[in-house]
């Protein structure tokens, strides 16, 4: 049994084409449901934990990234299965997760291959898939409990990835682990110098004398150190597509 | 037709850039690249590479390791190991094989363990001595006499 979470912004005149096909598809595929669009006056989580003893099995977010992200913290203690059907932009988790736009997405929720994702835990209550991100220059990260990383120079930006496309430079593969990445930039003489470390690990403990602003790049979400991020390894199910960018 | 041989950056698992500084027991079971200053210990079951620009003050432990830089510490490298012409070790080493090149500086005890036994060692002391004859003194300028012609 399928549910359908539309976002508020598809009310927006620009997406209503795009939106009457997508239902159209669902109902000729006939994995059509009960749909209910988001927003600030319904408790969504209540809402959804009614509808998961109600029997639903699998929800179907209608929307962007943001919106995903969001039903992801909602969902990440329902034992449901996530779908995504991605209209409008940002969608970068849809790509990395093989899902094409509007009513195309519609095929890969009726082929439902399911795959078990990890997903990082930030303080015990946010939760992010791809990536969070934040400036630190005189930060100290605790990585495993094993040893410590300091900040040498200023200018540093620092990613924490879980979930990053194959092809990118320095990927995060679905392995359990999360990859740490510093950045730092140095003007050398008129030049900019960029220098990159790369870290795997579990478990991160990120302190700084001042209190630093991070920001969960999935939602646009921002938390303050300290932080204190760990991987949940396969806990969400989410519906993806063969064309898959991760590992 | 032709594999590339080049590791690509999915095969690095780790690279400490010359921007941070690692303090601790640094294990992992990829590839180590370092550029920046570790405190502690490396330990790897795969390769390390440490670049010109390093400070290592640690224990090293890796399969193969290529050093450039500076450490401070005892190496310990199952496989293949080279220094080149910038690398300055101060710390003993234990290696299966090692390429030094001209110019790197290496202040400590080198071993390397062999499987096969050694050659044993010839039993000279059975042998009986070679005994060296008496014979007499050759004779010097000295001692011969000269004979003086008379007008």
């Amino acid at each position: 049994m399928y549910y359908y979470l539309y976002d508020s912004y598809l009310t927006d005149k620009k997406y209503i084409n795009t939106l009457a096909k997508t239902e159209t598809k669902l109902t000729d595929m006939g994995i059509n449901g009960k749909i209910n669009r988001l927003s600030f006056l319904k408790n969504i989580p209540q809402i959804l934990k009614e509808e998961v003893n109600q029997g639903v099995k699998t929800i179907v977010v209608v929307g962007n990234d943001r919106t995903f992200s969001q039903i992801i913290n909602i969902a990440i203690d329902l034992n449901v299965v996530l779908a995504y059907i991605p209209i409008g932009q940002p969608d970068n988790i849809a790509k990395i997760l093989g899902i094409p736009q509007g009513e195309e997405a519609c095929h890969i929720l009726s082929s439902r291959i399911i795959d078990k994702l990890d997903i990082a835990e930030v303080n015990d209550n946010n939760y992010f898939l791809t990536a969070l991100e934040f400036c630190g220059d005189h930060t100290t990260i605790n990585c495993d409990d094993s040893y410590f990383i300091n900040m040498e120079h200023k200018n540093n930006l620092i990613t924490v990835n879980n979930l990053a496309a194959k092809n990118k430079s320095i990927n995060g593969t679905n392995q359990g682990q999360l990859t740490l990445v510093i950045c730092s930039r140095q003007k050398k003489l008129f030049k900019l110098k960029e220098n990159f470390s790369v870290f795997k690990c579990q478990k991160l403990k990120i302190t700084s004398p001042q209190s630093i602003p991070a920001v969960m790049v999935d939602e646009k979400k921002i938390i303050k150190t300290p932080l204190e991020i760990k991987i949940l390894r396969e806990k969400i199910k989410v519906i993806v597509g063969k064309k898959r960018l991760y590992n | 037709m032709f594999k590339e041989t080049i590791p690509t950056t999915n095969e690095i698992e780790t690279v400490i850039g010359p921007s941070v500084k690692v303090e601790g027991d640094f294990v992992t079971e990829g590839n180590i690249i370092v550029e920046g200053t570790v405190c502690g210990s490396i330990k790897t079951s795969k390769n390390l590479k440490i670049g010109p620009q390093a400070k290592i003050f640690a224990n090293l432990s890796a399969a193969n390791a290529l050093i450039s830089g500076e450490v401070q510490g005892n190496i310990n490298v199952s496989g293949k190991m080279e220094l080149t012409s910038s690398a300055k070790i101060f710390g003993d080493i234990k290696t299966g094989s090692m390429n030094m090149a001209t110019g790197a500086i290496l202040n400590g005890k080198c071993q390397m363990p062999d499987n096969k036994e050694k050659t044993a060692k010839p039993e000279f002391s059975k042998q009986n001595k070679i005994e060296l004859k008496n014979e007499p003194p050759l004779p010097t300028a000295a001692a011969k006499p000269i004979k003086v012609k008379k007008v």
